[in-house]
């Protein structure tokens, strides 16, 4: 088997390359949303900012080429919590989303875990 | 275009550390960090099934709507990794909640999947998940 070693790929145009058969994430989070929010993890978050009980606002560190990204989530089962972006407060940016994690009945409550991934293109 | 095949990529610096650059030609992103590090689609009712799925050694059936998809190689911790995913159930849309009932695992993800507004737990005919974060 033969081993390529790079710490960078670019294409030769210098711009971004294509690896055949996926597409990699460019963005997930997790993090508790009691108390004082914490990132256990992450990928280009920034910060998680709490705005108020069950939102919160992602914030990337580097930005999205523009505002059409995706976003999954999921939550946790101990009071039914699923978690979506929040578009009721405001439209996704390039350098933030706004999120939410609600209780099965659309209450929005703080979760012990909140679970994003974004994909889509950088800038 | 150029194209390089190799059957292996690994950083020079840091073995799992590579870099890849943006759509947009100005930022890079961490190749490894991004790439999905398990998923699974299942047929979550009557003898539950594996459809396809990668990193993923079994499914066990918990129960009504609730599932544990065991890892093939596990995460780096038990509780510092994402998964999301896609439910439906009995026809509609619905979603999928981690078992945060003290199962986190680095070596298997549990959920429960409900039906669209629904506080119970339902079985899933199509259940989704992938995992993203740090292997072991």
């Amino acid at each position: 088997m033969s081993t390529l070693k790079a710490d960078t790929i670019q294409s030769t145009g210098g711009g971004a390359v294509t690896l055949t058969k996926q597409s990699a994430a460019k963005a997930w989070v997790n993090f508790n949303g009691t108390g004082t929010v914490a990132i256990r993890n992450s990928l280009n978050t920034s910060t998680i900012t709490d705005r108020t009980t069950g939102s919160y606002t992602q914030n990337y560190s580097s930005s999205w080429s523009a505002v059409d990204y995706t976003v999954t989530a999921s939550g946790t089962s101990s009071a039914n919590y699923s978690s979506a972006v929040d578009d009721t407060d405001g439209a996704p940016t390039t350098s933030a989303t706004l999120i939410q994690t609600v209780t099965a009945a659309g209450t929005e409550n703080d979760s012990p875990y909140a679970l994003f991934v974004e994909h889509g293109d950088l800038a | 275009m150029s194209e390089i095949k190799t059957d292996k990529l690994t950083g020079t610096s840091t073995a799992g550390v590579i870099l890849v650059t943006g759509e947009g030609n100005s930022t890079t992103t961490n190749l490894q960090q991004g790439l999905a590090k398990a998923w699974n689609n299942i047929n979550g009712t009557g003898t539950i099934a594996i459809r396809d799925s990668f990193n993923i050694s079994s499914i066990a059936d918990n129960g009504t709507g609730v599932y544990t998809h065991s890892l093939s190689n596990s995460m780096s911790t038990s509780d510092s990794f994402t998964f999301s995913g896609f439910v439906r159930c009995s026809g509609n849309v619905g979603y999928l909640a981690g078992d945060d009932d003290n199962t986190f695992t680095s070596s298997s993800v549990k959920h429960a999947t409900y039906g669209s507004g629904a506080t119970n737990v339902a079985d899933a005919l199509y259940a989704t998940i992938d995992v993203h974060g740090d292997l072991a």
